[in-house]
């Protein structure tokens, strides 16, 4: 508990970590509240009001279909979040769950796994996406997959290097004295203790997630329209670049706050959980 | 410790924010000065009598068995006939044909025709090129509809058809019925470097950068071309590289600029920008005409109502389009009928079409049904044509107004085929040239013929069938028109597809660039031996 507040009180010390929170949780709420606050149907085509500059009636102005590009950001930012933070679960359940059972079992499970893991490392994670979403065809659940298939190698690599570390020290040796079978050691000592550098993982994850999504997106593999999501409001609006730039600007300006912000965030958390710096929980 | 963490951090926002004031604030400054160094280039290229080209689609190859017709359309090799700007016949290779009995066509050549090694052209090579041509590519064979070619003597060949066909003389000018000398081919039997009779000689052709490149044949039978060299450059597929590459005076020539920019290229003295027609369009086809629910035809009568072709021209096509009456060739072909009005927007009408077909939104969920399934369909369409993806998206919502709710996949053009057969699917498509062989039979036939090469949708009406054979043998040109036309009525009458709008094509040159003259029966553009760049 008292390490908890500890941590607690090192993040909140770190500004740039707070005014990330402080963005996300925004996002989050605008995310939440997309059907109050938006004021258009994002996806209501009106085409004699296409290509309208930002004015009082359409603050980001509309699109070449005459949508409104305010109610699509906001109703944007609800695509972008579920999309990452289902890929981040998925990812991140695979991941540590392979890494925790490779560094506890060892031998030959973990020669399998991690050769595995590393076969799959050598392959650059957008490539494979692509392949991915070209065997499977574009849309929404097969980014997911895409993004998934190789987003839990760091997970399982990071839990399996902490899981080795852990499973010498001396309480675990003292679980097993007294009987503790594997199972209960793995939930009860070693996952506590691995979550801590996951976290940190996750958070940045989510940064690199939301790039991902967008940058398939903007190659027209991602979310298929009228599905407002910011990369493909991007590819929508490159069309129109020299003339209607506000069409690129609002998504792109988005995603690079958002991806900021969920960076600082992961950079404040891994300053404050530094293990170097603090103890390691005993439950 | 802390502290200086700190600081970095806030340092490191500061390098973000400063960076992203100056990449905005020096952008511009740069292409400033890129312009001013690109204007002594164009200079040179001025005096030099060069043409530039950036094309949309790759070349992918030089041997004229293979290639899709870019070889023609640059002038390099010619055909037996040529079809004008206008859609008319007129004489190429051939100075005459005739016909001399119900399935034999005989050919005169011109005898002062030389290829660029300086040798002349005889029967020889033409029965040559025709035969490997077919040979290598079976659906020459098919589209020129030739059963075989036979030399008469050095300036006279015979072709016989299977069946009389009256649209021999017209197939003879199709881009991929080109003539060249026996000398282009290698002794493996492949060409990498074809000797043609065309206005410019091939020079060389890089298939690493896909840059084709040409110069000016002196001899040319009808006087030399007017350029020096013409480069083209392959495989820019990207509407908006194609922009800059002609903003920064790297090409002279290009088609199909973003949809966005062309009033700001049409305002701008240094570029010259041509719309014209094509004969091409945009179209809805059904997946699969003998399935559910499109084997109904009330059903097809209700998605062509439903479609409002004028707004999408006047707000997604901008001038690059214009209304089509159902049919597939733009008003000026004489083959065309003109009386059809095809489907006008109707969502009123759409929807009684639909209650009577049994469609009727029973759960009151704003999405029709019938016998428990609701009507989900997917649109499909591609990327390439800029038009398409925002064409495809006002369909899905002008098709939820009527109930019918559809959602919208873009995938490769490729592997939409697999996707045809699903319930309900609708391919949203552009292109379709319909006079590369300039007789109505190749884009009659090709559709709405039940074995027709494009009738992926399983068209299929017995009488279309007989109507398409009796046009074909039918010699007297009165009774072809009646022929074609009764066809075109028939098909939309039927709704075999959904035309929406005929596609204006949009050439960019450089104002320096004179003489091109729009040909609407190419695909996309044709170069003409006059075209030249201005001092």
């Amino acid at each position: 508990m008292i390490s908890l507040l500890h941590d607690v009180t090192e993040f909140g010390k770190n500004r740039a970590a707070m005014l990330g929170l402080l963005v996300i949780c925004l996002l989050i709420i605008i995310a939440l509240l997309a059907e109050v606050i938006s004021p258009y149907d994002p996806t209501k085509i009106i085409l004699e009001d296409k290509l309208q500059a930002p004015s009082s009636d359409h603050i980001m102005g509309t699109d070449h279909l005459g949508r409104d590009v305010l109610s699509r950001i906001i109703y944007g930012s609800r695509v972008t979040f579920q999309f990452s933070i289902i890929v981040v679960a998925i990812t991140a359940i695979i991941g540590i769950t392979v890494g925790i059972v490779s560094g506890y079992y060892g031998g030959v499970v973990d020669e399998i796994l991690m050769r595995f893991v590393d076969i799959l490392l050598a392959f650059p994670g957008i490539i494979l996406a692509l392949v991915v979403i070209g065997t499977l065809g574009p849309g929404i659940n097969n980014t997911i997959l895409a993004i998934s298939f190789v987003g839990w190698l760091s997970y399982a690599r990071v839990t399996r290097g902490s899981t080795l570390s852990i499973k010498e020290k001396e309480f675990i040796e003292s679980a097993r004295s007294i009987g503790s079978g594997n199972i209960y050691i793995i939930y009860k000592h070693i996952y506590p203790n691995v979550l801590y550098p996951n976290i940190v993982l996750a958070t940045l994850h989510m940064g690199s997630v939301i790039l991902t999504v967008a940058a398939l997106g903007f190659l027209g593999l991602g979310a298929q329209p009228p599905i407002p999501e910011w990369g493909t409001m991007l590819n929508e609006g490159k069309e129109f670049l020299r003339v209607c730039p506000w069409l690129s600007i609002f998504p792109g300006l988005m995603i690079m706050i958002t991806v900021l912000a969920f960076n600082f965030i992961g950079d404040g958390l891994r300053d404050a959980l530094d293990p170097r710096m603090k103890e390691v929980v005993i439950k | 410790m802390k502290k200086i963490k700190m600081n970095i951090n806030s340092i490191g926002m500061w390098i973000v924010l400063v960076t992203i004031v100056g990449l905005v604030a020096f952008s511009g400054c740069t292409d400033q000065e890129e312009i001013d160094t690109e204007k002594t280039d164009t200079e040179k290229i001025e005096i030099e009598q060069k043409l530039v080209i950036a094309e949309p689609w790759g070349i992918s190859g030089v041997d004229p068995a293979k290639e899709g017709g870019t070889l023609n359309n640059f002038l390099v090799l010619d055909t037996l006939t040529v079809m004008e700007p206008d859609f008319s016949l007129v004489p190429g290779l051939a100075k005459s044909w005739e016909l001399i009995d119900n399935t034999t066509w005989r050919i005169y050549l011109k005898d002062n025709i030389k290829f660029h090694d300086n040798t002349g052209l005889t029967a020889d090579d033409v029965t040559y090129s025709f035969e490997r041509n077919m040979e290598i590519n079976p659906t020459i064979r098919r589209d020129l509809g030739i059963k075989s070619i036979e030399k008469i003597d050095d300036y006279t060949i015979d072709i016989t058809t299977e069946k009389p066909d009256a649209a021999i003389p017209a197939a003879l000018s199709y881009a991929k019925a080109v003539i060249y000398s026996k000398n282009s081919v290698e002794s493996n039997g492949i060409i990498i470097k074809p000797i043609g009779t065309g206005p410019f000689k091939f020079e060389k052709y890089n298939k690493a950068t896909d840059i084709l490149e040409l110069s000016k044949y002196e001899d040319h039978w009808n006087g030399a071309p007017k350029l020096d060299t013409v480069l083209i450059q392959g495989g820019v597929g990207e509407a908006s590289t194609r922009e800059l590459a002609i903003e920064k005076g790297e090409v002279d020539f290009t088609t199909e600029p973003p949809l966005g920019s062309t009033e700001i290229l049409k305002g701008n003295p240094e570029f010259n920008v041509m719309i014209h027609p094509l004969c091409q369009g945009y179209k809805l086809n059904f997946g699969n005409l003998s399935k559910a629910p499109y084997d109904d035809i009330k059903v097809r009568k209700a998605i062509a109502y439903a479609v409002d072709k004028e707004s999408i021209v006047e707000h997604i096509l901008y001038e690059r389009g214009e209304i089509s009456n159902g049919m597939g060739f733009v008003p000026g072909i004489e083959w065309r009928n003109n009386d059809l009005t095809g489907y006008p927007y109707d969502p009123q009408k759409s929807k009684q079409l639909l209650k009577e077909a049994g469609w009727e939104d029973t759960d009151n969920d704003g999405i029709l049904d019938k016998d428990g399934k609701a009507f989900k369909m997917t649109l499909y369409t591609w990327p390439q044509r800029p038009a398409l993806p925002p064409l495809a998206e006002t369909v899905q919502s002008q098709f939820k107004e009527i109930g019918i709710d559809a959602e919208v996949r873009i995938m490769d053009w490729s592997a939409i085929k697999e996707h045809l057969n699903e319930w309900g699917a609708i391919r949203v498509s552009g292109g379709s040239t319909c006079m590369r062989i300039p007789d109505p039979s190749y884009y009659l036939e090709r559709h709405f013929y039940s074995e027709g090469t494009s009738n992926s949708y399983g068209y299929k009406n017995e009488e279309v069938d007989l109507l398409l054979d009796e046009g074909r043998s039918t010699f007297d040109k009165e009774k072809r028109y009646d022929i074609y036309r009764e066809v075109q009525e028939i098909v939309v009458a039927d709704v075999a597809d959904v035309y929406i709008a005929y596609h204006n094509l949009a050439v960019v040159t450089k104002s320096s660039v004179k003489g091109y003259v729009p040909n609407p029966s190419a695909h996309d553009y044709r170069i003409n031996p006059d075209i030249y760049i201005e001092k």
